[in-house]
């Protein structure tokens, strides 16, 4: 039991420089996304749960899940403004149709994108795709690119 | 020098391909690898515009400057970069079938303090011709669909 807990720390400690002391150490964004960043969320809920309760297990799962199949960012560092800035200029630069919608847009008729402020500077932003296009996944790239070239 | 090469064909015409692809804004749209183009001065496109570019090559993020040195529409263009990795990139422009080919030749060089931090020189090529290969397909995406 205690050589999994160490292995769970030095994992959470591998993924923290990766996913966080990096980006802050050049002054950029921090995005929780894709794999990495819903298994970091899965291990950092279940170490505090190790610490608080054993239910927060479930919580853990719950939150690690959600976030790798909603398909959704967590950014740190970047106004709702200025990532709202960010996704127009994305899709200027790959040239899609785009439809302005409550809190984002719909792109190439086959992915919407929606931005949620949490405040202090944190975004959730959750993309779903109606079809698959390789055009929006395109621009979901060039958007991300955009969003990581802000300075904190 | 390192070479990488690719080439596609885009169903478009050749002076909205040439447009598109020579201009150093919109570089970091179909260049998987660039992180941005910026400080682009003047705005019009051509001989003598310069720019900062900033590139990640697995990994390690590289800097430095760069300038279209040839600006012949629509049929070819050259921007040669210097600073962590010196290269130039050739845009080559052909019509062909009703759409156009493209070709891009890359030849580069990266500067010693930069290559220390990357692990394998041979990775780093198959990540850039990949890299070329990609940045085409891209631009197949943006500018057919």
């Amino acid at each position: 039991m205690i050589f999994i807990y160490i292995l769970l720390s030095l994992l959470i400690l591998l993924l923290s420089a990766h996913l966080l002391v990096l980006p802050l150490s050049k002054k950029r964004p921090i995005f929780i996304k894709g794999f990495e960043g819903s298994f970091f969320l899965l291990i950092l809920v279940g170490v505090v749960a190790f610490f608080i309760h054993p239910s927060l297990y479930l919580l853990a799962i719950i939150v690690g899940v959600f976030t790798y199949f909603t398909k959704s960012w967590l950014v740190y560092g970047v106004s709702s403004e200025n990532i709202d800035r960010a996704l127009a200029r994305a899709i200027l630069a790959s040239r899609t149709t785009s439809m302005k919608v409550k809190n984002g847009y719909e792109i190439d008729n086959s992915m919407s994108v929606k931005i949620t402020n949490l405040g202090t500077r944190i975004c959730y932003i959750q993309y779903k795709n109606k079809t698959y296009s390789k055009k929006s996944e395109l621009t979901k790239e060039i958007f991300r690119k955009f969003v990581q070239n802000y300075f904190i | 020098m390192a070479k990488a090469s690719a080439s596609v064909v885009i169903h478009k015409p050749v002076q909205e391909v040439f447009e598109y692809t020579a201009s150093p804004v919109n570089g970091s749209a179909f260049i998987p690898n660039l992180n941005e183009n910026s400080n682009i001065q003047p705005e019009q496109a051509g001989v003598g515009q310069t720019f900062d570019w900033r590139f990640n090559m697995a990994g390690v993020d590289l800097r430095g400057k760069a300038e279209v040195t040839e600006y012949d529409a629509p049929h070819r263009a050259k921007i040669v970069s210097t600073g962590d990795s010196n290269s130039t990139w050739v845009y080559s422009f052909q019509e062909e079938d009703g759409g156009t080919k493209v070709a891009l030749d890359v030849e580069y060089e990266i500067a010693d303090s930069a290559v220390k931090k990357l692990a394998d020189k041979l990775v780093v090529e198959q990540l850039n011709q990949r890299s070329a290969e990609q940045s085409l397909e891209n631009l197949k995406t943006i500018l057919e669909s």
